[in-house]
């Protein structure tokens, strides 16, 4: 088969294409050819002009298609830059990631590393707890590890913590509060349980269950209020119950 | 099989490409409509070059929308839909009110009064490119063998899909396809020149 047979093959194949008559299974391949090739896209503009001529309908005065080519051009220039655009951010943003991920490891780093001195402490029996054997003036550094957030900083409270007085810290919540300032023997766990607490996020969770039981063990039982079993079932979607 | 039907196999595969980002496949669907558009809008609006700029932003606006098209309707009558709207809103943002058209005027009887209008505000060189175009393509017609010109008439003016004409033909549909190809390349020989020799399609239609 020669070219020029093959070039006016796939005109035909286009002009089949044209009337809606192409089999379907040949129609991907031909549009290829066509959106590549601007001659073939030549002849199918002139196909468009014969049947508007032949029904003398009114033409367009003005091509359109290159106008319109050019705006569609401008558009992917625009969703490319935009595409740019959040590409950049999003590297930025990965840096950023990277950057607060290492601070949050490097915090990691200093909470478990007081967090171990923590727990050496709270396992010591309370009496042995000696709040004379620290300095009379201690800077604790707590560290917080919080989930990075696009803001993220570690936060570094530090607090001073003067031996024997009871700081305006929050309550905690695995000790009872301390009420009336009666319960200075607890002061110490509760301060060592919001430390161990607040870095619950890295303590390996068995250590930290029984880090916690056994301040929990040595705080007074409050007494819950209990969830009827009847009443949760009542509210529990029954099995095949349609919604 | 109806050739309006069949036409949906064509364009959607053009319109995939298009959305998969390939701006020749949708510069194709813009060639094969415009005239078709342009002529839809010139129902509602009475200016040919404002017509036209309406149907530029139907066509923009059909790229821009184009993710959404899921094939659930013909693509023609999803662009005629974005031509209309598009149109109405012109007239609304403009507080114009759309031309009477009355529907059940004989399509020859329309397309002559669009002429008239399209006539009535062209440019000299655009009235000269039009005359040129439609005596081009009607000489064309005329040099044609009998079986060829039997072939296209019965396919564009008559709208007959390939079965039809080769029923009517009495002839098979390979050689129907075959005739309308010939007819079609022997025309658009005749324009090519006409095109190339300094009537370029660049700047004017028609």
């Amino acid at each position: 088969m020669s070219a020029d047979q093959t070039d006016s093959e796939r005109e035909s194949q286009l002009s089949a294409m044209f009337d809606g008559e192409l089999p379907e299974g040949e129609c991907e391949l031909v549009a290829r050819r066509l959106a590549k090739d601007e001659n073939l896209r030549r002849s199918w503009d002139n196909y468009s002009l014969i049947g508007a001529v032949m029904r003398s309908e009114p033409l367009a005065r003005r091509h359109l298609a290159p106008q319109i080519a050019a705006a569609v051009q401008a558009d992917r220039g625009v969703a490319t830059a935009e595409t740019a655009h959040a590409t950049a951010q999003g590297i930025d943003e990965s840096a950023k990631r990277r950057s607060s991920t290492l601070r949050w490891a490097s915090g990691f780093g200093v909470a478990a590393a007081v967090g171990a001195v923590a727990i050496f402490m709270v396992r010591q029996p309370q009496d042995q707890i000696v709040v004379a054997e620290a300095p009379a003036e201690v800077v604790e550094e707590v560290v917080i590890p919080a989930a990075p957030t696009e803001q993220d900083e570690i936060v570094l409270a530090m607090k001073p913590v003067t031996p024997g007085v009871v700081t305006s810290e929050p309550e905690s919540y695995v000790t009872p509060p301390i009420r009336d300032g009666i319960a200075s023997d607890v002061t110490a766990p509760v301060q060592l349980a919001n430390f161990v607490a607040a870095h619950s996020a890295v303590a390996a969770p068995m250590l930290r269950h029984s880090t916690l039981s056994n301040l929990i063990s040595s705080a007074p039982i409050v007494e819950e209020a209990r969830v009827e079993p009847a009443a949760a079932i009542e509210d529990a979607p029954t099995r095949g119950e349609s919604f | 099989m109806s050739a309006d039907m069949s036409s949906e196999a064509s364009d959607l595969s053009l319109v995939q490409l298009a959305q998969r980002g390939d701006a020749g496949a949708f510069d194709a669907l813009v060639r094969r409509y415009q005239h078709k558009v342009v002529k839809l809008v010139m129902r509602y609006v009475r200016d040919p070059a404002e017509a036209e700029d309406v149907a530029q932003e139907a066509f923009i606006k059909a790229y821009r929308a184009l993710p959404r098209f899921r094939g659930d309707s013909a693509f023609y009558t999803w662009l005629y839909r974005i031509a209309i709207n598009t149109a109405k809103n012109v007239i609304a943002a403009r507080g114009r009110s759309p031309i009477e058209y009355d529907l059940d005027r004989p399509e020859g009887e329309e397309s002559a009064d669009l002429q008239a209008r399209m006539k009535d505000t062209a440019t000299p060189e655009a009235m000269a490119l039009t005359e040129e175009i439609r005596s081009t393509v009607n000489a064309a017609i005329e040099a044609l063998p009998e079986d060829l010109r039997n072939a296209i008439v019965l396919r564009e003016l008559e709208g007959m899909s390939y079965e039809e004409i080769a029923e009517a033909m009495e002839c098979p549909v390979g050689t129907v396809r075959s005739r309308i190809f010939r007819a079609r390349e022997a025309i658009d020989n005749r324009l090519r020149e006409v095109f190339d020799g300094g009537l370029g399609r660049g700047e004017v239609v028609g």
